[in-house]
Order: structure tokens, then C-alpha cells, then sequence
């Protein structure tokens, strides 16, 4: 079913004792499709990335991913069909090095047998040198190998972002979901995320959701556009469409001025 | 190439070690052998403890329970059959009639206690931090008390005496250099990478398709495995199992250990669990000698409190030993 949308999401409901984080969220995303989600602090849109990923059980509502039903999957094996994410607070492997964070997420799909990691077959070793370089090509792509044996800890903030994009993107997934990327970052930082993730989205032939306030960022970066308050799906559309529609302005872009500034 | 030459150092230090302990085997008097083999039981306890509490960072505190099963069922197969009809009544008649040498009896061991910790932990790795460590340490007082109660199997609190000796430094040191190298293995492999992303952040791990109950599950039996073999080691060392031989006492001996040599670093367990032990062994001498009792316990504690002042995570943190580091720190080399 629905062969035409990676991404079908039907009366998605949530709620965290009285309140209520999602109410009847529906989604139908296309492959090859940047889509961006905005709206004010506590609208529920990190609350959907958590039930997409299966970090939250949703009390109602169907999820399909690439015409599978995941609804009640756990977590890892969301992460296995091909839906990887990064975090909104940052949430790197600190004490690893940069290098091991990206490997770590890379093994994702391998089956190494115990015998065969203590007994270092040749295979095994092959298999290891192969993901120690996949990982490093992966690095290079996001311009970090540099730090590659640094402990992720010790990296400067806008590096751990790109860092987690990094690790994300290591497990091959289909869809990329992104949580405000941009958060911390000034106007140059801003702009060369753009680009990377336009980049990533061509050469990894990815499906991406982004959560993101930069308005500059979403309006450039974003095919199609939700707009989330209080849970509820209050318009959605083309960039252009949301700019002008009166509800967004008035609930969440305020004045067209500040839009972008946070 | 620099990786050859520490293959071969690494080869010379193990000449060396077996040297030694060929030496203080065949010629060494019976007080070096017996703490030499000690110390060899405790690597096995550190590293162990370490896969568990330091690689995947579940706050066990039960890890000396599962010693004490394998101190008992070692000590149960290889206890000669006259007595084990006269004491153990509980047992099937085959296995009464029955003597076990020390590598059956340690394998059993290891794959009953192993067994025990994978029913254990489907309960209890469900829960984490404090939680993890009030239940293991339930897990502990359980243990102590089945053991205490259970007459006709265990003996009660009158324990299992007359045990053969079996156990000589070539057991434990080489269990010692076995369970050191699996568990260095396992690290470097990608379940050690998982293990680690498991401890540093539970839910990024699962993010990248980790199955975080199960890592944490292998790590926890693969622990008590090793932890249960030491026990089977010490057994047929000492020649008396008793419940409370496997207690408090030895659970916050080997923790400290571990946390002195480095949460995470194998060879810091290694290194502090050695040094523990001539401290230990020195302090006892130097008590009895000037005759001022529990003074070594004293001095062991404020060592312990100085290396947590100083080093709060542990003289090792979570790095591993390296030649390139041994060259840094010994000049003359
Ligand atoms: N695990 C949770 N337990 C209880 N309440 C939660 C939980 N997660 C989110 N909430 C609540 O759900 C609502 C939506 O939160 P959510 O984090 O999804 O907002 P958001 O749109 O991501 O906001 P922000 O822009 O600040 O990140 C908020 O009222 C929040 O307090
Ligand atoms: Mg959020």
C-alpha cells in the first residue's frame, strides 16, 4: 500500500497526561522530499520525531514507512528499516572518539559472529578495515576528519550538530529526520548547513524532515511545510503559501522582519 | 613497522610472565604462590566486573553472587564422592558418585552462573543506575542466603571443606591472560563499540539500530561467566567454600579495585588488581608486626579515598594501556 509516499502518518494522537503533544497528525511524504516543520516552543514537533522513531507509543494513529507498518516498532529496529535522527539537545557518544561515533552507527546492517571477533579472522578484519574507512570517507564529507580522535566531547558545538547529522546519515538511512540543526549556530554556520544538507540530500539520495525556528533556513531549504501548534496541524503547504497565510503570521511568524532572527 | 615491534613486546612480556610463573610454581614457597594465584583470581574479578559495570555501565553490585555459584558447583563436582554421600544428601545418587577435575568443574561453573545472569538480567537490566544496583545487590543477598539454607546441596553455613586442591598458577594465570584477551577482543570488536555508545548515551544508541537490553544482557553473562570461573578457581585454591566467604567484603574489595585501575580500562583492572594485592599483602605483614589490629584496613581505605580525590577516574580513566604511552612515561626504554 500507499507505494507513492516513503512516509504515511494517519490520526496521530499523543498526549503526556492531560496534555495533549499530538492531536490527529497526518502526514504523506514522497521520497526525494525536504519537508519542514515549524511552529512555536512546545507545538509537538520533537514529540513526532520521538513516535516516528519509537522512542514515544503513540495512544492512537498509524505510521508506514516505505509500505511497512511501524507503528509500536522499538527503536532500534526503526533505526534497521531506515529511519535515522538526530537530536535536538545533542546526543553524541561523548567519550568516544569522533572517528569511533560514525563507526559505531556504520556497523548498523553488519552480522559479525563473536567466534569471529575473537578468533580476528581475516574476514572479520577486512569487514573492520571496511567500515573504519566508511566511516572515514563519511567524516570527510562533513569536514571533520580532522578530529577524527578527538573524544566527541571535547568538540565545538556547531561541530557536534554536524557530528550527529554524521552519525545519523553512517546507518544508510532512507529518511533523515533532523531536529533544529541550526539551533546555536550564527548566519555563516547557518548557511554552509545549508548547503551541506542540500549536498547530503544529492549524493545520499535522502528523504529529509527537518525541524528548524531559522525561518531563512526552512523557506530556502524546504519543498513543503507544516506548521504544528499546540498539537494540532494548523496549515501546511509550499514555502510561499505559508509565508503568506494570514493563522501562521499572526500564531507563529509574528512580524515578517524578525523572521529569522532566532 | 611500529605494530610489528608491539607484537613483539607484547610477546616478550608474556615470555617473561610464564617464566614467572613457571619459576614460582616449581620453586616459589607456598605463601608467593598463594598470593600470586590470589591475584590472578582477583585480575579475573576486576576485568569481569569491568565488562559490566564499566563497558556497558550497568551499576551491578550482585557480580560476587555469581562467584559464589561457581565456587559451589565447582566445589560440589569435585568434592570426592565418599563425602559428598555423607554431606550433600540432596544431590542426584549419579552425581554423588561422581568426581569432576577443576577444568569441568570450572566450565559448568561458568556456563550454570552464565545462564543464572541471563534470567537475572532479562529482569533487572530493565532498570538502570541506583535501581540496577539495589536489585543485583539483592541478587547477592539471595545467593547468600540459598546458600546458608539449602543443607542437603550447599552444607549450610558450615560450607564445603576437604576440597582437592587442584588449582596451581598455571590455571589462574592462564584463565587470567584468557579472560584479559576476550575481553579486550570483545571491545575492539562491534559489540564492545555498541557496549560503549550503550553506557554513553542509551537512547542515541538505539537511535543507530543498537538493540541496548540485548548488549546490555551479553555483557552482564559474559561477566558472570569469567566471575563464576574465578569462583570455581577459588575453591579448589582454598579448599572450603562457606556462604559468607562470598560477600560484601570481596563485592566492595573488587569494586574499589576496578574504580581505582579506571572504570572502562581492562588494563587499569589489571594493573590496580595486582598492586591491590602486594598493598593488601604488606599491610597484613606490617599489622601483624606492630600488632595494632585493623590498621591495614585503615590504610587501604585512605589509599582508596586519596586515588578518588586525586584521580577521579581512576588512575587508568578509560584508556588502555599502550606501549607508545609506556615509552612516554620510562624514558630509558
Ligand atoms: N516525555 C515527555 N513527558 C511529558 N511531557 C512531554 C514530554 N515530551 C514533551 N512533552 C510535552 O509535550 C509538549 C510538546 O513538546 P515538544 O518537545 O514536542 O515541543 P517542540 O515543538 O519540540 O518544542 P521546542 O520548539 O521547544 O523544541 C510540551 O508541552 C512538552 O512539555
Ligand atoms: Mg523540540
Amino acid at each position: 500500500m500507499n507505494a507513492d509516499f516513503l512516509l504515511k502518518i494517519d490520526a496521530l494522537s499523543v498526549s503526556f497526561g492531560g496534555v495533549k503533544a499530538l492531536e490527529n497528525y497526518k502526514l504523506s511524504l514522497p521520497p526525494s522530499r525536504i519537508l519542514g516543520i515549524i511552529g512555536p516552543n512546545g507545538a509537538g514537533k520533537t514529540t513526532l520525531f520521538n513516535v516516528l522513531t519509537g522512542f514515544i507509543r503513540p495512544d492512537s494513529g498509524h505510521i508506514h514507512f516505505n509500505g511497512q507498518e511501524i507503528t509500536r516498532w522499538e527503536p532500534y529496529q526503526i533505526a534497521r528499516l531506515g529511519i535515522s535522527r538526530s537530536f535536538q539537545n545533542i546526543c553524541l557518544f561523548g567519550k568516544l572518539s569522533v572517528l569511533d561515533n560514525v563507526i559505531v552507527s556504520c556497523q548498523i546492517h553488519e552480522r559479525t559472529s563473536f567466534l569471529s571477533a575473537l578468533s580476528k579472522t581475516r574476514a572479520y578484519k577486512k569487514n573492520e578495515k571496511a567500515l573504519r574507512e566508511k566511516a572515514w570517507k563519511l567524516l570527510c564529507v562533513f569536514g571533520l576528519e580532522k578530529h577524527a580522535d578527538r573524544r566527541a566531547m571535547t568538540l565545538a558545538y556547531g561541530d557536534q550538530r554536524r557530528l550527529e547529522i554524521a552519525r545519523a546519515l553512517a546507518t544508510a538511512p532512507k529518511l533523515l529526520i533532523i531536529d533544529e540543526p541550526a539551533a546555536g549556530m550564527n548566519p555563516n554556520e547557518t548557511q554552509d548547513l545549508l548547503d551541506l544538507i542540500l549536498k547530503l540530500k544529492e549524493k545520499f539520495n535522502l528523504t529529509i524532515v527537518l525541524i528548524e525556528h531559522n525561518m531563512n533556513l526552512v523557506m530556502q531549504l524546504c519543498e513543503y511545510i507544516q506548521v504544528l501548534n499546540y498539537g494540532r496541524l494548523a496549515a501546511e503547504g509550499l514555502p510561499l503559501e505559508i509565508q503568506q497565510n494570514q493563522e501562521v503570521i499572526d500564531a507563529y511568524l509574528g512580524d515578517t522582519n524578525n523572521a529569522g532572527s532566532n | 613497522m611500529n605494530k610489528n615491534k608491539h607484537a613483539l613486546y607484547l610477546m616478550i612480556s608474556m615470555g617473561l610472565f610464564f617464566c614467572a610463573v613457571y619459576l614460582l610454581d616449581a620453586y616459589g614457597n607456598h605463601y608467593y604462590q598463594r598470593v600470586s594465584n590470589l591475584m590472578m583470581i582477583y585480575v579475573i574479578l576486576t576485568v569481569s566486573l569491568n565488562l559490566s559495570n564499566g563497558i556497558v555501565g550497568i551499576s551491578s553490585l550482585g557480580q560476587i553472587g555469581f562467584m559464589s555459584i561457581g565456587a559451589y558447583v565447582s566445589a560440589i563436582l569435585t568434592l570426592p564422592p565418599g563425602l559428598k554421600e555423607h554431606w550433600l544428601t540432596g544431590l542426584p545418587h549419579w552425581m554423588s558418585t561422581i568426581q569432576s577435575g577443576l577444568f569441568p568443574a570450572m566450565i559448568l561453573a561458568g556456563i550454570l552462573a552464565a545462564a543464572i545472569a541471563f534470567l537475572v538480567g532479562i529482569v533487572i537490566l530493565r532498570l538502570q543506575g541506583v535501581f540496577a544496583a539495589v536489585t543485583t545487590l539483592g541478587f547477592l543477598i539471595i545467593v547468600k542466603v540459598v546458600a546458608e539454607n539449602w543443607m542437603t546441596v550447599t552444607r549450610g553455613g558450615r560450607g564445603i571443606s576437604s576440597l582437592p586442591t587442584y588449582t596451581n598458577l598455571w590455571w589462574t594465570s592462564a584463565v587470567a591472560v584468557i579472560t584479559v584477551y576476550v575481553v579486550l577482543r570483545i571491545i575492539r570488536s562491534p559489540y564492545g563499540r555498541s557496549m560503549l555508545a550503550v553506557r554513553e548515551h542509551d537512547l542515541a544508541a538505539q537511535s543507530i539500530g543498537i538493540n541496548a537490553p540485548r548488549i546490555r544482557l551479553l555483557a552482564f553473562v559474559i561477566s558472570a561467566f569469567f566471575t563464576a570461573v574465578a569462583g570455581a578457581l577459588w575453591a579448589n585454591l582454598i579448599g572450603v567454600v562457606s556462604p559468607g566467604s562470598f560477600y560484601l567484603w570481596l563485592t566492595l574489595l573488587i569494586i574499589i579495585m576496578m574504580v581505582v585501575g579506571g572504570m572502562g580500562s581492562v588494563t587499569g583492572s589489571v594493573f590496580s588488581a595486582i598492586g591491590f594485592t602486594i598493598l593488601l599483602e604488606l599491610l597484613r605483614g606490617f599489622e601483624n608486626k606492630i600488632a595494632v589490629y585493623g590498621i591495614s584496613s585503615i590504610i587501604f581505605a585512605i589509599v582508596f579515598m586519596l586515588v578518588i580525590i586525586f584521580h577521579p577516574d581512576g588512575v587508568m580513566g578509560d584508556r588502555e594501556f599502550s606501549w607508545d604511552w609506556f615509552k612516554r612515561i620510562t624514558p630509558l626504554f
